[in-house]
């Protein structure tokens, strides 16, 4: 075969994973211009996306912008609103007390200096996330990480967003189809067919006759639709690391229409499992993920429904639930011959951390930022990306592992099982080996853009009460004056904060009232 | 608080107004709006900025009269010492607001004057009489409606045209920093003006569909009324 320009991608299957990867795709590549690379992404009519993701990151800020998108159409159409972090309550002791945030806003002074040493000094007086950041606090009272003032994506506070992910699909697909140029076709796909070297050449639907393409990314969600079932690549299956292979989804409607918005999510930690809740302007979705070897569906259902309780009351039983099954793990490669994964058919893990969207987010800006010129070079990008991604999702499974490994909880076999130390990827025990001496910093890891800053580790860690040593001998970085300076400004910045921000909801209202202005 | 009642000959008989301009009168303010019907007068006495409305977070029309809250630099216990007041302080304590009123069964939006009774401007013994002993408008009322009635149409026209300015990207943030006699520095945050880069480089179209709507010498006169920023430095010095 000759070697040929890469000028048409399809992308097969919708939702959230197929849209974004298409609007990322078509905006750089200018896919509405004759000289840019044609876009076209075929969905099924009648599938409908699995929809749970509600969670993004920071980094959404800059995908959504980079589309062209305006952050004040994204809050009004998506039923978005503003998310600073997490809170992880019963994690350790199960306590009623017992809670911790992972808030998005760096340490105070993280480029500068590590406060890690320097708050263990006085752990007992104050909680980590207090000590260094005012996003617990903010928090604490629903408070918004902007102003209305503030422009469309700046923030006082680093902010992502909870959404409704069947909206924001919709959302996409209008601004994908009416401004960027996406072709879209609702069809069925019916046959694939192959080049002699196993590309793929083609496919067959069911009305719309054969696509062609250079590129083929499967967006088609556990189907996986070309990257499984044709071409076979294996699933790495990670349930003796992660042990959650259920999840109990149900939307919860708020007591009155000025009810708080909670402005982070919030994971309470259930008997084999945790429950998520997330809140959005019109409604909070809430679900329990746990692991079936440990309990039954109808207890993790009564444990759900009792956490509702505590907020409606028995309108709790009214609602109906939705069970999703989850296996977790990732493929061996994502991209093979001229196909690539993104989104649940490259692999799932579960909904802690809200990695599922960001993975879709770095994948499409990975493939469109290295978008090979020509076939002949597709095997070195392919590569490329294939070893980024497998250390990317190690670095998440080591993360979202590590919530786990720091439970004092003993109630039940779930927490001491998954203590066991042959649960515990070998990466993640070294490194808890050498945070016994030092606390986690910038270059305890290899990558430059790290889906998780030694920042986060930081937060999970002393949230959960580790004690980082001393090393017992002194450091001229170990400048105490200029920790105690970073300490008190955070201190000046949670009430000058604390007094300026008005509350989640009193901002989601006025945007939808007013908008947000660009500049 | 403000106590705004619709403004009526039997309530309001014996009101009177204060028109005089000083600080204890409210008139302590470092900023109004203005309406783009008045830009010709106020670019020749104060530099026109943006800023966004703290309650709505849009973008509006400013005239600047001083460096810091409560600074109005144009203010003396003699009065108002520009040339011209801006008709957002001239209408004051009057304001606009809308009333439903039924006109042959159909629901329709009425303009109605309302007085805020709260003001430090209202009174019984001194002042404009706002309306005659028969009842009817003194002519100081019917100078306020027809003021009320520019605010009303200005607020609209300056809408569309900061829109028009917005879509065009032609609004950039703008920080000034202005150091006085004394050394200390006065920084203005939270406005923003016209990006000039921006304007020179629009195209032949661009600009003629600016100019057919009038924008662009609306764009011209906050561009010039910069030169007040000289003036009100020095008005600032002379307090110092």
């Amino acid at each position: 075969m000759v070697d040929h320009q890469i000028r048409k991608i399809v992308i097969v299957g919708g939702g959230t994973a197929g849209w974004l990867t298409a609007g990322v795709i078509a905006a750089e590549h200018l896919a509405n211009s004759e000289q840019g690379i044609s876009v076209t992404l075929i969905e099924s009519p009648d599938v409908s996306p699995i929809g749970v993701g509600e969670g993004t990151w920071p980094t959404m800020r800059g995908t959504l912008r980079k589309m062209g998108i305006s952050e004040t159409d994204f809050i009004r159409e998506c039923d978005a609103s503003f998310k600073q972090g997490a809170k992880f309550a019963k994690w350790v002791t199960g306590a009623e007390d017992d809670a911790y945030y992972h808030p998005l806003v760096l340490p105070q002074g993280y480029e500068q200096i590590n406060l890690a040493p320097f708050w263990q000094e006085q752990a007992d007086k104050v909680s980590f996330a207090d000590a260094v950041s005012f996003q617990g606090h903010l928090c604490d009272q629903h408070l918004a990480p902007k102003q209305n003032t503030t422009p469309e994506y700046a923030h006082v506070a680093n902010y992502a967003y909870h959404l409704d992910a069947g909206k924001f699909s919709t959302f996409l697909t209008k601004h994908c189809t009416e401004k960027l140029g996406v072709t879209h076709i609702l069809d069925h796909v019916t046959d694939i067919n192959s080049h002699d070297n196993g590309d793929i050449r083609s496919i067959n639907t069911k009305m719309s006759g054969e696509l062609e393409a250079d590129l083929f990314v499967d967006c088609t969600g556990f189907n996986a639709l070309l990257i499984g079932k044709h071409y076979q690549i294996p699933f790495i299956n990670k349930r003796h690391i992660l042990f959650n292979d259920t999840a109990l989804a149900v939307h919860v409607p708020y007591e009155t229409e000025q009810s708080p918005i909670a402005s982070h999510t919030i994971s309470t930690g259930q008997s084999a499992g945790w429950i998520w809740d997330i809140g959005l302007p019109s409604r909070r979705g809430v679900g329990h993920v746990f692991s079936s070897d440990h309990t039954t569906v109808e207890h993790a259902e009564t444990e759900l429904r009792d956490y509702i309780k505590q907020s409606i009351g028995d309108k709790a039983d009214e609602l109906k639930v939705r069970k999703i099954p989850i296996v977790p793990g990732h493929r061996q490669v994502f991209w093979h011959k001229n196909c690539v994964a993104v989104g649940l058919s490259a692999g799932f893990l579960e909904p802690l951390e809200a990695s599922a969207l960001v993975l879709v987010e770095l994948s499409a800006a990975m493939i469109s930022e290295q978008m090979p010129a020509t076939r002949s070079v597709m095997d070195i990008v392919a590569k490329r990306f294939n070893d980024k991604f497998l250390y990317r999702w190690d670095r998440i499974i080591d993360f979202l592992k590590l919530h786990y490994i720091l439970t004092k909880r003993t109630d039940t076999d779930y927490w001491v099982d998954n203590c066991d130390k042959k649960t515990i990827p070998e990466d993640l025990r070294q490194l808890m080996e050498l945070w016994r001496y030092h606390s986690p910093w910038h270059s305890d890891f290899t990558q430059i853009d790290e889906v998780f800053p030694s920042a986060s580790y930081q937060y999970v860690l002393y949230g959960m009460g580790f004690k980082t040593e001393s090393a017992g001998t002194q450091r001229r970085s170990l400048d105490k004056q200029l920790a105690m300076e970073n300490f008190r400004k955070n201190q000046q910045l949670t009430q000058k904060l604390i007094k300026g921000l008005p509350t989640n909801r009193a901002l989601i209202n006025k945007i939808r009232q007013f908008g947000l202005q660009r500049i | 608080m403000p106590n705004h009642q619709v403004l009526d000959n039997v309530t309001h008989k014996d009101l009177k107004i204060i028109t005089d301009m000083l600080p204890r009168l409210g008139d302590d303010v470092s900023y109004a709006n203005i309406f783009v019907s008045e830009f010709r007068q106020v670019q020749g006495v104060y530099p026109i900025f943006f800023r966004k409305n703290s309650e709505s977070g849009k973008f509006e029309a400013i005239a600047m009269f001083g460096f810091a809250e409560m600074e109005n630099l144009y203010l003396t216990e003699k009065g108002w010492q520009g040339d011209y007041v801006p008709l957002s302080i001239q209408r004051r304590p009057f304001l606009i607001g809308f009333q439903n009123t039924q006109v042959d069964g159909v629901l329709t939006q009425e303009p109605v004057v309302f007085v805020d009774m709260d003001s430090p401007r209202v009174s019984e013994e001194i002042g404009e009489p706002v309306f005659l002993e028969q009842g009817g408008q003194s002519d100081y009322l019917q100078h306020m409606t027809s003021v009320l009635k520019a605010v009303n149409e200005g607020h609209q026209l300056t809408d569309e045209f900061v829109a028009e300015l917005l879509s065009q990207d032609l609004i950039e943030s703008v920080s000034i920093k202005v150091t006085v006699k004394d050394g200390s520095n006065n920084e203005l945050t939270g406005i923003y003006t016209i990006n000039e880069e921006k304007v020179a480089a629009l195209s032949g179209e661009d600009l003629q569909n600016l100019h057919s709507k009038g924008y662009l010498q609306m764009i011209h006169m906050i561009e010039a009324s910069m030169a007040n920023l000289s003036p009100l430095i020095e008005k600032k010095n002379a307090t110092l």
